[in-house]
């Protein structure tokens, strides 16, 4: 299976919300990573 | 429960476990649930893949609105009660909350474009999402405009309860607006039962995430409580040596 | 009561002693749609369907920016700690500051209705739709207005804070008044828009005036 399925005309929209989301998400972990180390030290 | 974890130390005690929980939960759920929203489910008939938009743009619309709902109700707790943590919980919901509402808006506003063509609409739902993020703005801008933060709490509590009984108000009257102006008709998603899944997890993990989130923000301000507390009692106790 | 009415009349002497500002809504009210007539090019055609529109934002933007003043003059002079000590519930003094608010800008911006009307030559049903809207709807625009006033009390840059928490609470009062004057050419005060508007009014007053209150105690604290 292919790593990145072909998905037609709709593939740059599919894609752009994918990764908006994904860097919502990766944004506030490692925010939230960070200040908790700086807690636990 | 409430009342159990109205002491910061016992807040802190229960997020030793519960802040992995939830965020090993977030993680395996979220992860399975987009192997399953981009890999092991089909197209729409209508729409073709991007009914796959839906499965991230849903659950951050039911994050966004719950959230909403839970500062308010945590705002409720707070100036009833005067529960010690329950403002600084409401207070740690509102960022994250209005992230997820900016994250709905611009889903469904890419999502839009597949399915009528425009990126935005005046249409119920995103007229009202809109008035939602003006009011999560709204409560976070008084929290950071009033000094005196105890009363800062009160008054943002007073803007969260007020909204949130508005909410039902804003969303019937825009509704009922943009019944009156609609052009075409709206065929809402027909979910078929293979796509229950990836929703179904994405929903569960989204909201196993905000609390995560939730939890650690409450921790970093208890923190910032504790660490300005022994800043002022390190500085009164110096001025009282020199005495 | 009697405190009540007392307060009253005490606003009223201020405002009308402070050399017109009072009628400063009144002024931004009338240039503003002198600006949109012109912004629009001055056809009539263009403008008379987007009169009721117009209007209404004339009336929901001159409103907005007078709430930063409501409370500011009494907690900078200490009136408002008086006024607590005395017994008096901040509930009153709310309603109280409210009715004068009203009195001192809707009922101006009503008498001008016609006027407007002749600027904007409206037919006689589409200003009785106005005038009518305006008055069932004005308990919300001004209780919710008080409210952010109260909020922000004492904020000098709290304005456009203020216009910002007001105005998801008075987007639906603004759709349902639109919708009201056009409806009341058909359906008179029956409409279901006007039904609505003063629902909307009713839930202001059961929930912004002690809300205000509460919000005014919290700054005396």
């Amino acid at each position: 299976m292919e790593l990145i399925p072909d998905f037609g005309r709709h593939a740059i929209f599919i894609w752009s919300c994918y990764g908006l989301t994904a860097l919502v998400f990766i944004g506030f972990t490692a925010h939230t990573l960070w200040r908790a180390r700086g807690r636990n030290k | 429960m409430i009342s159990l974890l109205a002491n910061p130390l016992r807040f802190k005690k229960f997020a030793r476990y519960a802040s992995p929980i939830f965020g090993c939960a977030a993680l395996g759920l979220i992860a399975v649930g987009v192997w399953y929203a981009l890999y092991n489910s089909p197209e729409d008939k209508l729409h073709e893949n991007a009914v796959r938009i839906l499965y991230i743009h849903v659950p951050a619309a039911l994050i966004s609105m719950s959230a909403y709902g839970a500062m308010a109700a945590a705002s409720l707790i707070a100036f009833v009660w005067r529960h010690p943590l329950a403002d600084v919980l409401a207070r740690s919901m509102a960022l994250p909350g209005a992230a997820f509402t900016v994250l709905t808006l611009a889903t469904g506003a890419i999502w839009g474009k597949t399915a009528w063509g425009t990126f935005w609409q005046w249409d119920g739902r995103m007229t009202s999402t809109l008035i939602l993020l003006f009011l999560y703005i709204g409560y976070m801008q008084v929290w950071a405009i009033i000094e005196d933060k105890r009363r800062a709490a009160r008054i943002a509590g007073l803007i969260a309860m007020v909204g949130s009984i508005n909410l039902p108000v804003i969303k019937f009257s825009v509704d009922w607006w943009n019944s009156l102006h609609q052009g075409a008709t709206l065929g809402g998603p027909g979910f078929e039962t293979s796509m229950g899944m990836p929703l179904y997890l994405l929903m569960l993990g989204y909201g196993c995430f905000f609390a995560w989130l939730t939890i650690n923000r409450v921790l970093d301000s208890i923190e910032r409580t504790k660490q300005k507390r022994t800043k002022t009692q390190r500085g009164a106790s110096a001025v009282m040596e020199d005495i | 009561m009697r405190a009540l009415s007392g307060l009253i009349k005490r606003d009223l002497l201020l405002a009308l002693r402070s050399g017109g500002t009072w009628a400063h809504g009144l002024v931004f009210f009338a240039v503003f749609l002198a600006l949109c007539a012109i912004a629009l090019g001055g056809e009539t055609s263009v403008i008379r369907p987007l009169a009721p529109a117009l209007i209404w934002l004339a009336l929901v933007l001159s409103l907005l920016f007078s709430f930063e003043q409501l409370f500011a003059g009494d907690v900078e002079d200490g009136s408002l700690e008086q006024i607590r000590l005395s017994g008096l519930p901040l509930t009153h003094y709310v309603s109280g500051k409210c009715i004068v608010h009203w009195l001192l800008t809707v009922v101006p911006l009503l008498a001008a209705l016609p006027i407007a009307g002749l600027f904007y030559n409206l037919s006689m049903a589409t200003s009785a739709g106005l005038f009518f809207t305006i008055l069932i709807a004005s308990p919300a625009l001004i209780i919710y207005g008080a409210f952010s006033g109260a909020c922000l009390t004492g904020y000098k840059g709290g304005g456009v804070l203020l216009v910002l928490l007001t105005t998801p609470l008075l987007i639906p009062v603004l759709m349902f008044a639109i919708e009201g004057v056009l409806s009341y050419e058909k359906a008179g005060l029956g409409a279901m828009e006007f039904q609505a508007l003063s629902g909307l009014s009713l839930i202001a007053l059961a929930i912004g005036i002690p809300a205000s209150a509460a919000a005014l105690g919290a700054t005396m604290e």
